[in-house]
């Protein structure tokens, strides 16, 4: 075996006194490919900057970090020689594309730059530059090479990224997190293009990332880091079947969006013991549940004057609506769960599709007669139905449904830049109809810029639609004034993406729960109260109330927000990437927690998300979405399994599948 | 581009449109028509209306605000009552001496802002970074005419390297002409370098952070070699944004400091066609300063698209 190319002896990185990385050792041979896999805190991207000489200021790395190409211990090399080696040794590309170039800059100029930096002619540089974007596969290179950023999309950012790290040839390539904030197709574009990159002869690449799927696409050893420790290293393969130490074992299980526990929940950290070994690898021995919104329409006796069914509307549904007869209402009010204390419903009857009996459930409560009962009972026992007995205007109207949408379009005017020039028009959304039933778990799936979010906004009433129709709650929100409005708020939540940015951080977090419920004019007590309540439903102690979002973390601040959603007693949640900026484990823990807290209340859940693992696991119903249109709906495991569409087959082929990634290492 | 310009142009032409109105509507606010002002208290009515029959003032205001505002389109800006001569050549000169002392000072004072800034952020835990901090405090504090007479008497009165006061066109030799400026351009340039270098500060501050910084160190650069290469360009957007402002602030200071240094600018002539409360002066100086405050904001504008390529249109 020839020398490694890049071994480290333990490293670690110190704050002051506080050490964030403590004593990591590895080593990255030619023709390898390491990961190395962690969550946020971990110190894994800190590792990756330290072997640069890359720390953040006020961070200092010691131990022993060998490259090849660079004599001696790279860690005691003053910046101006590390700067030599630096892209010339080792190239790096890091997670923000979008911010990781000069926007002032050409991009050619500054591909070309890297190889001016090590040497080359400014010339001979710049047509070096042209190629190098070729090799990364832009389709127009030379137009590329003389664009500047902003006129790129994020793949293609990425992909010049990778074009400069490549640019100076460096025989070890570093990627921190390169894929995070792409699109699942572009993802695996560029995901391609660094395996073929790694593939050069008598190179290597060291790739850290906190998905495991995408460590299995791409690495073949992988180490798994936990606060500043490798815990645990081998081939990937091995790790991911068979995990040695109960850390990776639990970031396995928490990753898993396929595999629950014997409650239909994900498996945690904590309840990771219980995920059976090599789970993922077995992978997709789910149950199907059987459609059940053509059977529901044929209840005619279920809904009328009931809000929980949903038939009326289905004989209406458009072809591209998809309706559901309120079969996830079904398990949802535990009795006393409204007036009792905020325990977590223990033994429920089958909730999630996953589960084998769920076919029958589903095709039972498709009869008219078990559906209405069903839906009377959600009507009755949840919370919101009880606080607004005035809103269950005009029965046997379409107010069923709890969400329908038909023919809604949206479009931006994008300003003009002075007074005489016209602004020109953008299409968010065209021709969109669908109908989420009350109690429904709904999907909206899609890359960015497939209007999955304006949606949304719309469906809140936090911005105006330009045409159709949407009925949320039995408001149409498009054109409503700002009392029909106000009124729907009290049935309508939102859970926002950023966990760190829709939370003011001069709040208490008691406050901030509290605050929708000013607008409800609820004494002081019954606020106090609810959000006491509230709070305590998603986990969190009367304590917890009176700190301020910073003393948080990412999860616990989610569960603020969730609790801020749900002091109001909404009976439709919406949910925008409530956990895409989570770590697994911590994103196990809030869909469990939104699966509970729907389930006890009898929530409409509409779920958007990037990921389709994530909407598969919550969501029985889903919409694909792409530039603005449903390109195709259906139940999630129709959808998933024989997706009809190609947008759809491509989504589902690009996902990262750690199932499918480890069954092709073997 | 071309359409971007034109844009700006049109949104200028229509400021300065009304700016002149409020200019004009405010002189026709003053107590006491322009006539009663030159005759004096002692003067009969009769003269007054005499007077005002023989200025136009009789007529009513649209068409002497649209007389005045033709005139200023042929370069004519009416006849100063108290001094009986045209007004315009006094403009012109007072405004030459001026823009040179402003556009001198802008330009000291970003020659001075830019570095100690970018210094003051790479060093700010540092004494070097905790001395320029305190520095740019000093200079904030002390007002332009009060650094004009300290100026003056170390470098005019105790050194004796430097004329004290007065003015020396281009022609009449450069080195008469630069040393005259030296001192008043000091002055001004001062305060404007201590209040930009802390913008200059917070800007690379914060580019200091960025991403891209960090992609050109990865392919090669020193710290202090992406800040220069990449950061600084992106740290001037801010400042010229500031810089701009305080472009009109130099246009007011300048008044100030010509006073001090006996400079024939635009400024003096203001403090004197006030004291001798010649209002058709006034009005026409006032918006002589105004076309030069949207002239070099419109200047300021240009470099916008010049620096980022995102604001260019179509780009």
């Amino acid at each position: 075996m020839s020398a490694p190319l890049l071994r480290v002896a333990s490293l670690r990185v110190h704050a002051g006194p506080a050490e964030l990385v403590r004593g990591v050792s590895f080593a990255v041979a030619p023709g390898e490919r390491v990961g190395l896999i962690g969550e946020s805190g971990s110190g894994k991207s800190l590792t990756a900057a330290a072997l640069m000489g890359l720390l953040p200021e006020g961070l200092r790395a010691t131990g022993d970090v060998e490259l090849a190409g660079v004599r001696g211990n790279v860690l005691t090399r003053g910046e101006r020689e590390l700067a030599r080696v630096r892209g010339r040794a080792a190239g790096m590309v890091f997670q923000e594309p979008m911010s990781a170039l000069d926007p002032l800059m050409r991009v050619g100029a500054q591909i070309a730059e890297a190889l001016v930096l090590h040497g080359a002619q400014r010339a001979a540089a710049r047509a070096r530059a042209v190629e190098a974007l070729a090799e990364v596969g832009l389709p127009d290179p030379a137009a590329a090479a003389a664009a500047y950023p902003h006129q790129l999309s994020g793949g293609q950012r990425q992909r010049v990224v990778l074009a400069i790290a490549l640019a100076n040839e460096p025989r070890l390539l570093i990627c921190d997190e390169p894929t995070t904030a792409l699109d699942v197709t572009v993802q695996a574009q560029v995901l391609e293009l660094i395996r073929t990159a790694a593939a050069r002869p008598g190179s290597g690449l060291l790739f850290i990332t906190h998905d495991l799927a995408v460590v299995a696409e791409v690495c073949t050893r992988v180490l798994v880091m936990h606060a500043g420790e490798v815990v645990e290293e081998g081939p990937v393969g091995r790790v991911l079947t068979a995990p040695a130490h109960p850390y990776t074992r639990g970031l396995l299980a928490a990753s898993d969006l396929r595999a629950v526990d014997e409650r239909g929940r994900l498996f945690t950290m904590a309840t990771a013991p219980a995920y059976p070994a090599g789970g993922a690898a077995a992978g997709g021995a789910e149950g199907t549940a059987a459609r059940c919104g053509g059977g529901a329409a044929t209840g005619d006796a279920g809904g009328t004057g009931v809000r929980g069914g949903g038939p009326e509307t289905a004989q209406e549904a458009g072809p591209e609506a998809v309706h559901e007869a309120g079969t996830e209402a079904a398990p949802a009010p535990v009795p006393g769960a409204v007036a009792g204390p905020a325990s977590v419903p223990s033994a429920q009857p089958t909730t999630e599709q996953s589960t084998g009996s769920s076919s029958v459930l589903a095709s039972e409560l498709a009869s008219g007669t078990v559906a209405g009962t069903v839906a009377g009972t959600a009507a009755e026992t949840g919370p919101a139905a009880q606080d607004s007995p005035a809103r269950t205007s005009g029965a046997g109207e379409g107010t069923v449904a709890a969400i329908e949408v038909r023919g809604l379009a949206k479009a931006y005017r994008r300003t003009g830049r002075g007074i005489l020039s016209r602004g020109s028009e953008v299409t968010a959304l065209a021709g969109v109809s669908f109908c989420v039933a009350a109690g429904a778990r709904f999907g909206i799936v899609g890359e960015s810029g497939s209007g999955k979010s304006t949606l949304l906004r719309i469906l809140a009433g936090l911005e105006p639609a330009s045409g159709g129709t949407a009925t949320v709650s039995g408001v149409d929100v498009v054109g409503a004034g700002e009392p029909a409005l106000r009124r729907m708020r009290e049935d309508v939540q939102v859970v926002f993406q950023d966990p760190f940015a829709s939370l003011d951080p001069r709040m208490r977090a008691a406050d901030i729960v509290a605050e929708p419920l000013l607008a409800q004019g609820l004494s002081t007590a019954e606020r106090r109260e609810r959000a006491a309540r509230a709070l305590s439903d998603v986990g969190l102690s009367a304590a917890d109330g009176q700190r301020y979002p910073h003393q948080f973390s990412g999860g616990q601040r989610q569960r603020i927000s969730i609790a801020r959603a749900l002091a109001v007693r909404p009976r439709i949640l919406l949910a925008d990437e409530p956990v895409s900026a989570l770590d697994v484990s911590v994103r196990a823990q809030v869909l469990n927690l939104l699966t509970d807290l729907a389930d006890r209340y009898g929530l409409t859940l509409v779920f958007i998300s990037h990921d389709l693992g994530v909407v598969r696991h919550l969501c029985r119903d889903v919409i694909v979405m792409q530039g603005g249109r449903i390109v195709e709906a259906g139940t999630v495991d129709d959808v998933y399994e024989r997706p009809q569409h190609p947008y759809t087959a491509g989504l589902v082929a690009a996902t990262p599948d750690l199932a499918r990634a480890l069954a092709r290492t073997r | 581009m071309p359409g971007f310009l034109l844009n700006r142009a049109l949104q200028y032409l229509l400021t300065a449109a009304a700016a002149s109105v409020i200019v004009f509507a405010l002189m026709q606010l003053l107590p006491g028509s322009a006539a009663q002002v030159a005759l004096g208290t002692e003067a009969t009515p009769e003269a007054v209306r005499a007077l005002e029959a023989q200025y136009g003032l009789d007529r009513p205001w649209p068409v002497r605000y649209f007389e005045w505002v033709g005139g200023m389109l042929h370069r004519d800006f009416g006849t100063s009552y108290v001094t009986g001569a045209p007004i315009a050549p006094v403009i012109a000169d007072g405004i030459q001496v001026t823009l040179i002392v402003v556009i001198a000072s802008i330009a000291v004072a970003l020659a001075l802002a830019v570095p100690l800034g970018a210094l003051a952020a790479l060093y700010r835990s540092r004494p070097l970074g905790a001395v320029i901090g305190a520095a740019s405090q000093v200079g904030i504090a002390v007002p332009s005419f009060l650094a004009g007479i300290l100026l003056v008497m170390v470098f005019a009165l105790g050194l004796r390297v430097l004329p004290a006061s007065g003015w020396a066109a281009p022609i009449e030799g450069l080195g008469a002409f630069a040393s005259h400026l030296v001192l008043p351009v000091t002055a001004l340039a001062l305060v404007q370098a201590a209040i930009l270098t802390r913008y200059v500060r917070s800007a690379v501050l914060e580019v200091m952070g960025r991403d891209f910084l960090r992609t050109a160190r990865a392919a090669g650069r020193t710290r202090t070699g992406a800040l220069v290469r990449h950061g600084l360009r992106s740290a001037a957007i801010p400042v010229v944004t500031v810089a701009g402002v305080q472009l009109a602030a130099l246009l007011v200071g300048a008044v100030v400091v010509e006073q001090v240094f006996v400079l024939p600018g635009i400024g003096s002539e203001l403090v004197r066609a006030v004291s001798n409360r010649d209002l058709v002066t006034v009005q026409g100086i006032v918006m002589v300063l105004v076309l030069a405050v949207l002239v070099l904001n419109f200047i300021v504008d240009l470099l916008y698209p010049v620096i980022d390529p995102r604001v260019r249109r179509g780009a």
